[in-house]
């Protein structure tokens, strides 16, 4: 039975998130992916070398441009009726342009999935993380979104799955484009990252979050923050990590000057390995870490890095 | 211009949950119910509206149980000028909430219907979208920024790498984000005056058949609980022999 990915779109650019849709969706079934917008002959160069891609179904442009969340999910709904199950990633387009298609088809997704045990049946957490649910199909198609963390990209492969060329409806009312302005921050995405070195209310003022982006660049890292570091104005919202925030799972995760509230492990539990700095003892960062630290976070980040430049200049 | 807020209860988030393995049901009796966080955003944003004279009857909707009253009296405190309640069981799926929204959205001829990014309890985050679908109005998610302009909206969404700015016509819904705005806290007048407000009571429409079943809960893996280091030249040495560190 067949899956339909839709291959996510980042500011107008193909996602690399994709690769881990596809990845769900050969756990489902036989994948075709779908690819909309602008750079879509770009998304489907990319999307028809992934291991499990069966099809590529590129939509070309119409009198809309590029096409809104409005008229992908019209034309996703008007797909439905030959699969199984429609898949995307759980990232803002993802969740965008899913909860429109329930609302057409008349199916609640099941969003956030970060496990799936057989063809019916998901799990997701729930409660910030305190609990995972189990959830079984009952309509068809279904709808889910994926969360990247728990799927790895599918592979590249030599064989090309063959594009076919699907055309936009007309006259679906939607929203006008008026672009998109990416962050300024050259350092890695936070849901690309090998390495994130996050920084909490510990930092005390912006300035002395800098601390967390010079280990961070020394690291070849991304830079994240807690709701609280968000809140005190330390660190911009896009940097966020948790449950309001952003889901992460960087092979190595340095938390410094975190407590370690529910909310922000929701975001951080699938990293490869947690490191904590903080001085107080009973932080439950310590708790979760691999490795912890119970020290002053400025002199332990000033040593860090020092030890990281030695290194950098051998 | 009406603008139709909806609003969530969820049980505190503060409190912690506690599952045993295979509950169907997680049991959160006699946890505090709070208004989802982001819709008391959502909320603010209305009221703004209608002090700047852009809106002129802020209207809040729950989809819930009669206890949900409390919230409601809490929004009309905060500044909502009327509430609405569909009276429902606790946990319906999100399409009944949707389908609930839209039909109040229409019977109100509200002109902005805003919701929650999010509910902090299941974290679904599709009713907006999904209701969005149903009425056939153009939509707007993970938004930090509303500017109402002679029949439309402008917004900015806050989108993985960036911002997306974005025009809508209205009627629109929209799904809001934290860096909206900070929500105020209800005065205690205010808070007095909502307690003799009165709450109109609807039904919910005909049910659909159920888009799946949540069957079972059971507690997160446990990460294994790892070890102290020492001092940072420890802690490279681990990190190195894990191979993590470039
Ligand atoms: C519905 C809801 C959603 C939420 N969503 C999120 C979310 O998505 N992400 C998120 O992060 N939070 C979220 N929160 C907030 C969360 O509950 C915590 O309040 C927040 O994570 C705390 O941030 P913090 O660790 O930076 O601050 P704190 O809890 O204040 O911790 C600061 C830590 O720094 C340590 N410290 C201070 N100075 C030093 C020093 N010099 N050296 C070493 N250590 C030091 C202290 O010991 C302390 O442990 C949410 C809350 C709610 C209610
Ligand atoms: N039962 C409900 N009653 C009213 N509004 C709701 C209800 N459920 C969800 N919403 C709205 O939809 C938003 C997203 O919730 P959810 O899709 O459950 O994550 C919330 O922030 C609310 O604004």
């Amino acid at each position: 039975m067949r899956v339909l990915v839709v291959a996510s779109d980042r500011l107008g650019n193909p996602s690399p998130l994709t690769a881990r849709a596809v990845t769900a969706g050969t756990q489902l079934g036989r994948v075709d992916l779908l690819v909309a917008g602008t750079r879509s002959q770009e998304k489907a160069e990319a999307g028809c070398c992934l291991h499990g891609v069966e099809a590529v179904l590129q939509v070309t442009h119409g009198p809309h441009f590029p096409p809104s969340t409005e008229n992908l999910a019209q034309i996703i709904a008007g797909l439905a009726q030959d699969y199984r199950w429609i898949v995307t990633v759980h990232d803002t387009f993802g969740a965008d342009v899913m909860g429109r298609v329930g609302g057409l088809l008349e199916t609640s997704p099941i969003t956030q999935v970060n496990g799936i045990l057989d063809s019916g049946t998901v799990t997701r957490p729930v409660q910030a993380g305190q609990a995972v649910a189990r959830v079984v199909m009952q309509k068809f198609p279904s709808l889910l979104t994926v969360r990247p963390t728990a799927f790895a990209p599918a592979a590249k492969t030599e064989n090309l799955a063959p594009v076919r060329y699907l055309a936009l409806p007309e006259g679906v009312l939607s929203g006008e484009h008026h672009g998109f302005y990416p962050s300024l921050s050259q350092r890695p995405d936070l849901n690309q990252a090998a390495i994130i070195v996050a920084g909490g209310q510990g930092l005390e003022s912006a300035r002395s979050f800098e601390t967390v982006a010079v280990l961070a660049d020394l690291l070849g890292g991304a830079v994240g923050a807690t709701r609280g570091a968000v809140d005190a104005g330390l660190a911009p919202p896009d940097l966020q990590i948790g449950q309001t925030g952003r889901v992460v799972a960087p092979d190595l995760y340095i938390g410094l000057g975190i407590s370690g509230a529910i909310q922000h492990l929701a975001g951080i539990k699938d990293s490869g390995m947690i490191v904590a700095i903080n001085h107080d003892p009973g932080a439950p960062l310590h708790a979760v870490a691999d490795f912890s630290l119970v020290a002053d976070l400025f002199t332990a980040a000033s040593r860090l890095g020092e030890i990281m430049m030695a290194r950098k200049n051998k | 211009m009406r603008v139709l807020v909806a609003i969530k209860e969820v049980g505190d988030p503060a409190v912690p949950v506690h599952v045993g393995n295979g509950e169907k049901t997680l049991n959160r009796e006699g946890v505090a119910g709070v208004i989802n966080p982001f819709d008391e955003i959502a909320l603010e944003e209305a009221v703004r509206l209608r002090e700047q004279g852009i809106a002129g009857e802020v209207v809040v909707v729950a989809f819930g149980p009669q206890s949900w009253e409390g919230s409601l009296r809490t929004a009309l405190a905060m500044g909502a000028d009327r509430a609405i309640l569909i009276v429902s069981s606790l946990g319906c799926e999100p399409l009944e909430v949707a389908k609930g929204l839209s039909a109040c959205a229409k019977d109100e001829a509200c002109n902005l219907l805003l919701l929650g990014r999010q509910g902090v309890d299941q974290d679904w985050g599709t009713t907006g979208p999904m209701t969005a679908g149903i009425l056939g109005w153009p939509q707007a998610t993970f938004v930090s920024k509303i500017t109402v302009t002679r029949g439309f909206v402008d917004v900015v969404r806050e989108v993985d790498g960036g911002r997306h700015h974005l025009r809508l016509s209205l009627p629109a819904v929209i799904s809001v984000d934290l860096g909206l705005n900070t929500p105020r806290y209800a005065s205690l007048p205010n808070i007095m005056k909502a307690r003799g407000q009165s709450i109109a009571m609807r039904r919910p429409p005909e049910p659909s058949a159920p888009s799946w079943d949540i069957v079972s809960h059971a507690p997160p893996p446990v990460r294994s609980s790892g070890r102290r280091v020492a001092s940072v030249e420890e802690l490279v040495e681990q990190l190195d022999r894990a191979g993590v560190l470039p």
